[in-house]
């Protein structure tokens, strides 16, 4: 057995092991010498490389942040025009302020509209400011903005006039919201333009409280008024007068001569009864022929009968229709003072009709106050 | 004219080419360098000259150059560039840059990558200058006479659409040749893995040292491996020492392999038509093909596929000892810039 190396043997190796030892010493040393590349021509090779592959990547890594961008950029703009066409789509005007400075920060096309602007004219502007006056009571703003702050969150109604660019008010009903959005908070505000219900709505309350025949109020106003009347009559101590008329001898002139004659007769009696009183009078009618005439602001020894004699007069002239002319009309007249006669407005108007028909029962054409229960 | 670039063969008499160009361009800026072959619309040709004008139409250029390369520093590097950028301005268009550099004096990947980093954006391609394989020296044409030890920089600019490139065709294989003892300086390999250079680097490739020869060297270049990317350091000669000269830096720790080709003929295919979805219809390739890619298209013999390629192309340029991209200086490639025909319209 001869395990043992030949001595030809040992050289190769040991001669093979400074052979590696040698690769690994000069790679050794290139490695710990990287970190000063430039100091030769292949570390500024490899270095320029590095660097072109550092830069190559973050080209990359740029283009790719850029169309990150693009693309975050180009949903932003989606989601505003969306955001910008749900609200073209509302329904009434809308606008949307910051509740911190009250700017505006998008209004509908028709929110613009209304208010006589180009949307882009308003966006970014406060309310309030020079540019844009929306208020034609300026204190209505800030009222406003503070029903607003202090409805927390919930839906506040507010009225107002609103104030258009060429200078004509509108009346209108705001319905606004605050929101919270990433910790800011801002105003929703939805415009209703109420000017034409408004108007709409006075002429129907008219409609609700006068006569359509002859104009004249109806009992439901013509008590409101003397209602009115009493509590000033006792503030200023001074009596008022209800009086109930009944027309004498229009059953005739109805059954004679028609409908259309008998209302032509209301109508001129009721113009002439107006023409008779003074303009702080009220004259009513009650339905059919019967009329009631407040007398309000009388002298405290207040006598009637002059007046009441100037309506019995002017009720009694002929009446010229298109039918001829016709006469024998009259009037009864039932009246009560209050507060001599201290009762509600209603009791009030009741007395006067009892007496009214007093005067009826007596012969007509004539008047008598209201004495108390027993004739 | 902007500018006149040309190549020439170094077999021509220098100082009299010199006059001949200076007579009959006169003061027109004319930038060159010699060769080690030519490539112009008669396909590849040696101990001839191949050139290019560009015109003021379509391009502003800016040249200088720098002599004593040996000492150059990347200061000066960048007063030449700022100068050039200076004189090309910033108006409409793109620029590209162009480095014509001696090719033996070594020092390229230094003066590429001050260029590249003085230039910025700008994209850079250059080439080394050849001496018909002589390997003995080498010569930069610029203000009015060719220069050793010099480069010349070119920054143009133009509103045509252009395109740089480079193009290599070697993959290297696994085993690790360890660079143990070299010049740095003179890109001299002495030893490799601890053994005499030229003979591990042919037991690398297969075969004995007695078969190690210019054809070995160009169909199985060595190639560094960064990133994952191969950059093929050239043999330009086997010493009689048994050391290796390279066309491109070296130093001691460096790892090679010896690699092989992957086709340079269908990349190269694949290329052109790259360039051309890039530029459209080429008016010119601007090309430095190195020498070596010329002897392996040579040796393997599809010369004709390549220079075929070339002519379709309207390449013109030469084979150099070593080409410059992007602030790198490498070995066997083809490398250069695309120029279309169409000026790039502005709402393009």
């Amino acid at each position: 057995m001869h395990n043992d190396p030949n001595a030809n043997e040992l050289v190769a190796l040991q001669s093979e092991v400074a052979r590696l030892k040698k690769v690994v010493a000069a790679l050794v040393a290139r490695a710990e010498n990287t970190s000063d590349l430039t100091d030769s021509d292949f570390g500024v090779f490899q270095a320029t490389l590095l660097l072109e592959d550092q830069v190559r990547s973050r080209t990359q890594e740029l283009r790719s942040a850029l169309h990150r961008l693009e693309t975050t950029n180009r949903a932003l703009d989606e989601s505003n025009a969306l955001f910008q066409a749900i609200f073209d789509l509302m329904p009434n005007p809308v606008a949307l302020s910051s509740m911190q400075d009250a700017t505006l920060l998008k209004v509908s096309r028709s929110f613009a509209d209304f208010f006589g602007y180009r949307p882009a004219e308003m966006v970014g502007k406060r309310t309030g400011s020079e540019q844009l006056k929306f208020w034609s009571d300026p204190d209505q703003r800030a009222q406003y903005r503070a029903a607003a702050e202090a409805a927390m969150g919930e839906t506040v109604r507010f009225e107002g006039k609103a104030l258009r660019r060429d200078g004509s008010v509108a009346q209108v009903v705001l319905t606004g919201r605050t929101i919270n959005v990433c910790g800011k908070r801002f105003l929703m505000t939805d415009v209703r333009d109420v000017t034409e219900e408004a108007r709409r709505g006075a002429h129907l309350r008219s409609l609700s409280e006068h006569d359509a025949l002859t104009g004249l109020p109806n009992r439901r106003l013509f008590l409101e008024r003397l209602n009115q009347a009493m509590t000033q009559a006792r503030q200023n101590a001074s009596p008022l007068a209800v009086c109930y008329l009944d027309l004498d001898g229009f059953k005739e002139v109805n059954d004679r001569l028609g409908h259309q004659a008998g209302d032509d007769v209301l109508v001129e009696a009721a113009n002439r009864l107006v023409a008779a009183v003074r303009g702080s009078d009220t004259v009513g009618r009650l339905g059919g022929d019967e009329f009631a005439i407040l007398l309000p602001g009388l002298p405290a020894s207040g006598n009637f009968d002059e007046i009441l004699r100037r309506i019995l007069n002017t009720v009694r002239r002929p009446y010229a229709l298109k039918a001829g002319s016709v006469d024998g009309i009259g009037a009864s007249i039932g009246f009560t003072v209050y507060p001599d006669d201290d009762v509600p407005a209603q009791t009030l108007l009741e007395h006067a009709d009892q007496s009214m028909y007093a005067v009826k029962r007596a012969g007509k054409n004539h008047f008598r106050r209201f004495r108390g229960n027993t004739p | 004219m902007a500018l006149v670039l040309f190549f020439c063969s170094s077999r021509f008499e220098l100082d009299e080419l010199a006059i001949a160009i200076n007579r009959h361009f006169g003061d027109r800026p004319v930038i060159g360098c010699t060769t080690a072959g030519e490539i112009g619309p008669a396909g590849c040709c040696e101990g001839s000259l191949s050139g290019a004008s560009f015109s003021s139409a379509s391009f502003v250029a800016g040249s200088a150059h720098i002599d004593a390369l040996k000492a150059v520093v990347p200061a000066q590097v960048e007063t030449v560039t700022a100068e050039l950028r200076e004189q090309v301005g910033n108006g409409s268009g793109d620029s590209f840059a162009l480095l014509l550099t001696d090719g033996l004096s070594g020092r390229e990947e230094s003066i590429a990558h001050s260029f590249q980093a003085a230039l910025g954006d700008v994209p850079m391609v250059g080439a080394s200058a050849g001496d018909d394989q002589r390997l003995v020296t080498t010569h930069v044409f610029a203000d009015g006479a060719f220069r050793s030890d010099s480069a010349a920089f070119v920054v143009l600019r133009t509103s045509l659409p252009f395109k740089v490139f480079r193009s290599h065709h070697f993959v290297g294989g696994d085993e690790a040749l360890v660079v143990t003892e070299a010049d740095a300086e003179r890109r001299i390999v002495s030893e490799i893995n601890g053994l005499p250079a030229a003979a591990e680097y042919a037991r690398a490739a297969g075969l004995g040292i007695a078969d190690l020869n210019a054809s070995l060297c160009v169909r199985t270049p060595m190639v560094v491996r960064i990133r994952g990317n191969d950059y093929v350091r050239a043999v330009g000669r086997v010493n009689a020492d048994g050391s290796l000269q390279l066309f491109s830096a070296i130093e001691p720790g460096v790892v090679l392999h010896v690699a092989h080709s992957v086709g340079m003929t269908e990349i190269r295919r694949a290329l052109f038509e790259e360039l051309r979805q890039h530029v459209g219809e080429p008016s010119m390739v601007l090309g430095f093909n190195c020498i070596h890619c010329k002897l392996e298209a040579q040796i393997d013999e599809f010369h004709s596929a390549i220079e075929t390629l070339f002519m379709d192309n309207h390449v013109i340029g030469f084979n150099s000892y070593g080409e410059q991209f992007m602030g790198i200086h490498v070995n066997q490639t083809l490398t250069g810039v695309a120029i279309g025909k169409t000026e790039v319209r502005c709402d393009a």
